[in-house]
């Protein structure tokens, strides 16, 4: 008996560092979210490998700028018994060569138009132009409404909206001409030809990479290295100030990713390149950030690279979702900056391509009612919420509806 | 040619127990009988049928996982005749709907007690200890009793063949302040099917 007495005690060791192990800080539920996985679904015609670089929807149709620019309705009253609606290719305007990452709906008129910013291979020609979603949304206008004809402009960049307190503007990055790697924003208040001029304050050496704006009006611009904020709106007494100081960056040279004012909290955040993210309250004066840099996972200790971010109602609860590169994307609480319990991680997200994407924007479609793959057995069901899309730098475009459940993700 | 070769490599080697047998039949039958200090060695390999997690807000879910693969080395030692106590080493693998797998890597410690039905015999096991579970990039180490029997027939002292049917208990408990929640407990429940040798020393 007495040399089997080690074998009990390996017994008791291991009963009890089981018992221990129970409590190991794992982030995620392992059954529990095997239990939750659905087939990851593939349900429409779009490719897969697409770069989709921004998404609108408008008068029934949801637009996507992914090289070429893509359309289909958003109803979709078949699904998924019958026919699906399917993306529907929109030609190119100018030579055919033109593609383009950028576009937005701006109603600068009385009726939305999407606004796509294209440009040629080479980047030397380009422009904005119009889609009417109502007449004609099959169609891009044979000619921009602003573009490199223009004689300060070499390029055309990003579109994007804004509000301050006098108006609503149709923004557009471009290239400036003349001068080497400069950049600035253009902007009009009707987004009709002949009416775009230079926002004040806005030349720099990096184009702005996306744009915010609070309830008062204030706008702030965010290029790769710094954020410019014009506390009184666009072209009035106050110039775009460089607030990049603020954020109190010590010993590193993080390239931003994205800027994102959250309405319910009023809060501005920031994310960069190095797995910080920063929030500020008074926009933009006094900021708060991580600690330690946000790393990939509890095995990786790489940090993330933040790129773009958005807001979304989870079921009553809200949710910040930010983008990574390489690592699809992450759920933040918006209001005390911690990480919360990931709803996309009990579902198919870990199982699918998109956990390991680019993610270069975010669309949501606020208070949709949509089929989505049933929590239990492998039929649809007719869910409410707010439909979340993500477009990926090279795996195409997803989304899943956030609510009550945990979102199980459809490709495009 | 070939074939009809290894058929009758393969007929001679399932025959060779038999004529050994046979070959003594004047002699007395013997029953090994093993005792306190006679040791064992087992491999075993087969199927993985995951059966279904409880303790989540829905009761009971199917285990959502396809049919996998599963093996263990087993060291036992006999306490007496019919009574082994011994460490097992174990592994799984399944997949999920969209082909994660699922890897269990189980450490335990073993009691059996032993039916014997010379030339059969029929072991009945508790195991304990702790299972090592990994999909993606997560993992967590939890309890594990694994409870069954096998049948097996004594090919000769030393050796021995047979199947093992193995029912595996996995207590997944995530405390409310951990950062799954409380609410990510889920008991997981499998079967293990696998074919097993064993060797006596």
């Amino acid at each position: 008996m007495r040399r089997h007495i080690p074998i009990l005690a390996a017994l008791a060791i291991l009963v009890l560092l089981g018992v221990l192990a129970g409590c190991s800080q794992s982030p995620i539920g392992l059954f529990e979210s095997i239990a939750l996985e659905r087939e990851i679904i593939d349900d429409r015609d779009l490719d897969n490998d697409l770069l989709v670089g921004a998404i609108a929807e408008s008068t029934g149709g949801y637009f996507i700028a992914a090289a070429t620019l893509w359309r289909r309705d958003v109803a979709d009253p078949d699904y998924p018994a019958g026919d699906v609606a399917q993306w529907a290719a929109v030609a190119s305007p100018g030579a055919s060569s033109f593609t383009t990452s950028s576009l937005v709906v701006f109603d600068g008129s009385g009726a939305d138009l999407v606004y796509a910013a294209y440009s040629s291979q080479n980047g030397t020609e380009g422009g904005v132009y119009t889609i009417d979603p109502a007449t004609s949304p099959a169609q891009v206008a044979t000619e921009p409404v602003f573009g490199t004809e223009h004689t300060d402009v070499a390029g055309i960049g990003k579109v994007f909206v804004a509000n301050d307190p006098a108006d609503t503007y149709l923004l557009a990055v471009v290239k400036k001409s003349g001068v080497t790697s400069r950049y600035s924003v253009y902007a009009s208040t009707t987004g009709a030809a002949g009416t775009f001029a230079e926002v004040v304050g806005t030349v720099g050496n990096l184009p702005v990479i996306d744009v915010a704006e609070n309830a008062v009006g204030a706008v702030a611009f965010l290029t790769q290295k710094s954020i410019l904020i014009d506390s009184d709106g666009l072209n009035n007494l106050l110039d775009p100030v460089d607030v990049t100081a603020n954020l109190g960056i010590v010993d590193r040279q993080p390239e931003f990713g994205g800027i994102y004012f959250h309405p319910a909290t009023l809060t501005l955040w920031i994310a960069d390149n190095e797995g910080y993210l920063y929030h500020s309250n008074d926009f933009g004066t006094t900021w708060t950030v991580n600690e330690t840099a946000y790393p990939v996972s509890t095995s990786d200790e790489d940090p993330l690279q933040f790129t773009d971010m958005t807001a979304i109602d989870n079921g009553g609860s809200q949710l910040l979702v930010v983008g990574t590169e390489g690592h699809g994307y992450r759920e933040l609480d918006p209001v005390d900056f911690s990480p919360t319990t990931p709803a996309a991680e009990v579902s198919n997200y870990e199982a699918s391509k998109l956990a390991q994407a680019t993610i270069l924007t975010f669309y949501v479609d606020e208070a949709c009612t949509v089929h989505v793959p049933a929590q239990s057995g492998e039929d649809y069901e007719l869910k409410t919420g707010d439909l979340l899309f993500a477009g990926t730098s090279n795996l195409g475009l997803w989304k899943a509806l956030y609510g009550a459940d945990p979102p199980q993700w459809v490709r495009e | 040619m070939r074939k009809a070769f290894l058929l009758m490599t393969l007929i001679s080697i399932l025959l060779v127990p038999a004529v050994a047998q046979d070959g003594n039949g004047d002699e007395e039958l013997f029953v090994p009988v093993y005792s306190l200090g006679d040791q064992t060695l087992r491999i075993n390999l087969g199927t993985f049928f995951p059966l279904f997690f409880f303790g989540g807000p829905d009761g009971l879910e199917p285990a959502n996982l396809t049919l996998g693969g599963a093996g263990s080395l087993v060291w036992e030692s006999y306490l007496s005749t019919n009574v082994t106590v011994g460490v097992e080493v174990g592994g799984s693998f399944s997949f999920t709907p969209n082909f994660r797998t699922l890897f269990m890597l189980p450490i335990a410690v073993r009691a059996s007690y032993i039916f014997n039905f010379y030339p059969f015999e029929v072991p009945v096991t508790l195991a304990a200890g702790v299972n090592f579970s990994r999909i993606s990039d997560n993992s967590k180490i939890d309890p594990f009793v694994k409870a069954g029997g096998a049948f097996l027939w004594d090919y000769s002292s030393q050796w021995a063949f047979g199947a093992n049917l193995f029912y595996w208990f996995v207590p997944q408990i995530y405390s409310a302040t951990s950062p799954a929640g409380a609410d990510a407990t889920r008991y997981g429940n499998f079967l293990e099917f696998t074919l097993s040798a064993l060797y006596h020393f």
